[in-house]
């Protein structure tokens, strides 16, 4: 007795014992799966070798900057367009974002006292001596009371109050000028205005990962709300949310839109093809596959790329084939024994070539392709145990039996000359690599997206309208934000002394914690050594001016409170509401440690950095990385093409190992057939619409070549064995379902999912014509001379 | 019960009359004011703050245009005890304190297109406008009324509009402050719709 009777005896036999243990293992798998960490961080993206990258890419991630939400409000009317910006923040609740504030402007005259003691330096001690001459006093006290009486005077009571000596112009001299042109009205919330007074620009910072859809859809839908009623306003936005936001709408609209109709034509194809009770562990197949796939994944890597489980998710038409096929096989005949052995070897094959490829992949250099690779291999292989070694053992699976199309060979009618069949098969190796070499490539992530362009073209809309510079920004890591101040204190020196223009830091006003602490005790010294001078100047200026002696209580109150120096570590710069500038400029990374940036106006050419690189102290070597417009999307793009590699020698391996497997010429000519006319017509789609092949299209490439390549093979298998085994039908539903659960999707309006759907809808359409129409044509042929 | 009666239809009456008042005035006012195209007034302003045992006094001259709606002028100059002020015209401004003027920057291009695009809006008396952003109550007396902000207001707790007798033009503003402090600005139109002199030049 052979092998495989052999094992299907025994499996037999032990039937209860397998199917306990998969269900265990399945069990286990389960529970594994609630530990599972789902990362959308493009991180696992990059290779492992490059390091200054991957730092580069989490710094990117971590940064608040990256999560903002700009909103360009458009319009005729500048006091409508500051009315829809404050609706916009009276609609945005709390938990979903806030308002970011660039201007120290919202610092009140109660806590000027907090904060100036930081910046007493040397130069201000002078300034300030100055002030309490009794000659300048007066002079303050007059632009004083000549502030109370002009237009604002109201408003400017409580300054006056708190702030006689205007400490507050000392220390905005300090402290940065915005640089965007901007209205910070009174009253006006501060929403920096255009020149042209068409513009009113609103930043948001989101709670959360601008990858968060609820939340982008949520911060959408309130923002969409709030300015419904200003009907003469366009609103322009920018930043991760809205991108976010955009894609979550469309795939939503999609699965509303196609899910009815697939899951519509799966219930029909299983009905009309299947029939049986049966049919359902083909159904159970995929899920499980799945499952083990991902909980195996996450038991070796501790964190799972949320893209590898999307990909992972649309193998499961390849993980149900085997099942199929093994379904409709055992039914076709009452030998059951010998069926199964006689599927075992193509299925095996089919098996076997389908995982090379993945194989391959797993020496990647990109983390995420490495998962892919792995989690492809599981789900395949698991996909295969289940088909081979459990379902045939369970109840119904291979039932009813002796159906009408047990012993209808899918032979041809009619048949072509040996050499014609080589002509085609040459002919389509020709096409083949044509449209491959003429098929546009698109690897930049932003290609997947949705609404790309309207994004694009606000983004550049905002850009334009408030002068954002898009030069170089420098981010310097240490290990704590003290330490990447100081470092960016000397960065910023550094590019100044080299003629750098543009050149901003945080550094630049945010004194370092040793500066504050002296400029405290400076303050301490000064106020101690002036105190009764001080009273006595305000006291003379005032009753010359016509003050209450109680008018400067604030004042007094204020310099009673303890003073404490600011430090970059401290809270009590978010208390001070300079919040949204230093936490922008100098952040905690994710992985530990601080970030510090540093901006300049420089192009951003790899000349550029390797100049600014020498700049800066060679010890700073592995802290510092610099960040430029399209970094991001460059280097995705140059790593994937690095990687077109990686796809040719997985071709190559299933190649050499099909002929390894089949041997035999003929057979190798047509199991490989209706792969490579999927890949044709594939490829000659996305050539004569001129649509490029981007990341998703090419990731549904595996899943087409695979069916197809397994169809070759079993329709090969049952020509030259001359056993129908139900292989039409096996082949047309697992086509089908493909088809209905994936290729429909070239009917959405998320360009990724059109880009997956249309491989996989051309590509499935043309393997079915080459698996059960051209291979029997050709079939007669070789099958003759044989 | 009777009496209680009594009290609650006077109270009904008081406030629906209180109501017809405040719309008769805004009509009225809309009115009058609406033909405006040009003004030239002198102004005192008065503030008293709880802090200072004397009241401020400053005057000075307003003109505006408004002969072409999409670029207003306006003139608005303090000339005792201190001259400065500004002038607003044709989307450029201009800006002085004493003897020195200069150009006005960006950003105080942008603040006084904003406080013009207010002034203007008074001006205009757009009463739907006003409704929406005002509660809108009687004033201290026949020809005035009180404008208190729907939402809160950095500037001010309410404002007082008093209108002349024909309701062409605006006799008086005051704003209180959220510290009762009182700003009262007393206008003295020498000119309605008639061309701009001189004097409503820097």
């Amino acid at each position: 007795m052979n092998m495989k009777l052999r094992l299907y005896l025994w499996l037999e036999q032990h039937r209860f014992f397998v199917v306990i243990l998969v269900c265990f293992l399945l069990f286990f798998a389960g529970i594994q799966l609630f530990n599972i960490r789902i990362t959308g961080s493009s991180t696992v993206f990059l290779p492992d070798s490059d390091a200054e990258m991957r730092l580069t890419a989490e710094l990117l991630e971590s940064a608040p900057a990256s999560n903002m939400l700009c909103i360009d409000l458009e319009g005729d009317a500048i006091q409508e367009l500051l009315d829809a910006a404050a609706a916009i923040e009276r609609a945005v609740s709390p938990e979903l974002a806030k308002p970011v504030r660039f201007s120290p402007a919202s610092l009140t005259p109660e806590r000027i006292l907090e904060i100036f003691p930081s910046f007493f330096s040397s130069d201000m001690e002078k300034q300030l001596d100055g002030r309490l001459e009794d000659k300048a006093a007066e002079e303050l006290f007059r632009q004083n009371r000549q502030q109370l009486s002009g237009m604002g005077g109201m408003l400017a009571a409580p300054w006056v109050r708190g702030d006689p000596l205007q400490l507050r112009v000392l220390l905005r001299e300090q402290l940065p000028a915005p640089d965007i042109p901007a209205l910070y009205a009174p009253g006006a919330a501060h929403y920096p205005v255009s020149p042209d007074n068409r513009h009113v620009l609103l930043m948001l910072r989101p709670h959360g990962s601008a990858l968060d859809t609820t939340l982008a859809q949520k911060l959408m839908r309130a923002i969409d709300g709030a300015v419904q009623p200003f009907r003469g306003i366009t609103v322009h936005m920018s930043g991760g949310p809205r991108y976010t936001a955009a894609n979550a709408r469309a795939v939503e609209n999609d699965i509303r839109r196609i899910a009815l109709f697939s899951l519509a034509g799966f219930s029909l194809a299983y009905f009309l093809l299947a029939r049986s009770w049966g049919a359902l562990w083909i159904l159970l197949t995929p899920a499980a596959a799945t499952l083990a796939a991902a909980a195996l994944t996450s038991r070796v890597w501790p964190v799972t790329s949320g893209l590898v489980l999307g990909f992972g998710a649309s193998l499961m038409g390849l993980a149900e084939d085997y099942a199929v096929h093994m379904h409709f096989a055992l039914r076709s005949g009452t030998d059951t024994k010998n069926i199964y052995a006689s599927l075992l070897t193509p299925l095996l094959y089919g098996f076997l070539l389908n995982i090379s490829g993945f194989f391959v992949l797993l020496f990647s250099s990109i983390p995420a392709i490495r998962q892919m690779a792995f989690f492809s291999c599981c789900s395949l292989s698991a996909g295969f145990f289940l088909a081979v070694f459990v379902l045939p053992f369970l109840p119904y699976f291979s039932y009813p039996r002796n159906i009408h199309y047990e012993n209808t060979i899918i032979m041809s009618k009619h048949s072509t000359s040996r050499n014609k069949a080589i002509l085609l098969y040459i002919m389509l190796l020709g096409l083949c690599s044509f449209f491959w070499v003429r098929t546009d490539i698109n690897f930049s992530p932003y290609a997947l997206g949705a609404d790309a362009r309207a994004i694009s073209s606000d983004a550049a809309m905002i850009r334009d309208t408030w002068q954002i510079d898009t030069g170089i920004t420098i981010a310097l890591v240490a290990n704590s934000r003290e330490a990447a101040l100081a470092m960016s204190r000397l960065c910023a020196e550094k590019l100044r002394d080299a003629g750098l223009k543009g050149v901003r830091a945080l550094s630049d006003f945010l004194p370092l914690a040793l500066e504050a602490r002296a400029n405290c005790a400076r303050w301490e010294q000064w106020l101690q050594k002036n105190r009764d001078r001080l009273r006595g100047t305000l006291e003379r200026a005032a009753r010359h001016e016509g003050f209450l002696p109680t008018a400067f209580l604030p004042f007094w109150q204020s310099l009673d409170h303890p003073v404490r120096a600011l430090s970059a570590e401290s809270s009590r710069i978010t208390e001070l509401r300079l919040n949204d500038m230093v936490e922008l400029l100098l952040f905690d990374r994710a992985s530990g440690g601080s970030c510090a940036l540093v901006s300049c106006q420089a192009p951003a050419s790899a000349e550029t950095i390797a100049a600014l690189k020498a700049l800066l102290p060679a010890e700073w070597q592995g802290q510092v990385f610099f960040i430029s417009p399209g970094l991001m999307e460059n280097s995705f793009t140059l790593l994937f093409t690095k990687e077109k590699q990686l796809v040719y020698r997985a071709g190559l391996l299933a190649l050499i190992l099909l002929a390894v497997l089949l041997r035999r010429p003929s057979r190798i000519w047509m199991a490989s057939m209706p792969p490579l006319l999927s890949l044709t017509t594939a490829l000659a789609i996305f050539w004569l619409t001129g649509v490029p092949l981007t990341m998703a299209s090419l990731a549904a490439l595996p899943i087409v070549l695979g069916l197809a390549l397994d169809h070759g093979i079993m329709v090969t298998h049952a020509l030259e064995h001359r056993q129908e085994m139900g292989i039409r039908r096996a082949v047309l539903l697992s086509s089908l379902t493909a088809f209905l659960s994936m290729g429909l999707l070239a009917f959405s309006e998320h360009p990724a999912l059109r880009g997956m759907g249309l491989v996989i809808f051309s590509g499935l359409a043309a393997e079915l014509a080459a698996a059960l129409w051209i291979l029997p044509l050709m079939y007669a042929t070789t099958g003759k001379e044989r | 019960m009777r009496f209680l009666l009594s009290l609650v239809f006077w109270g009904i009456c008081a406030s629906a009359s209180a109501a017809e008042s405040v719309e008769a005035l805004l009509a009225q006012a809309a009115q009058g004011l609406g033909k405006t195209t040009t003004l030239e007034a002198q102004f005192l302003q008065r503030t008293t703050f709880a802090f200072m045992d004397i009241a401020l006094e400053s005057s000075g001259k307003l003109c505006f245009s408004l002969q072409n709606r999409r670029q207003p002028m306006i003139f608005w100059e303090y000339r005792a005890p201190d001259v400065s002020g500004f002038r607003y015209a044709g989307g450029e401004a201009e800006l002085w304190l004493g003897t020195s003027a200069h150009q006005a920057s960006s950003a105080e291009k942008q603040m006084l297109t904003g406080m013009t695009e207010q002034i203007l809006q008074w001006v205009s008396f757009d009463t739907a406008q006003l409704k929406s952003r005002y509660q809108i109550l009687p004033g201290s007396s026949d020809h005035s009324l009180k404008f208190v902000p729907a939402q809160e207001s950095q500037l001010f707790a309410s404002i007082e509009l008093t209108f002349s007798d024909d309701y062409e033009r605006i006799a008086e503003l005051c704003f209180t402050g959220k510290n009762d402090d009182v700003t009262r600005i007393i206008f003295n139109v020498q000119s309605i719709n008639t061309a701009l002199s001189d004097d409503c030049k820097q």
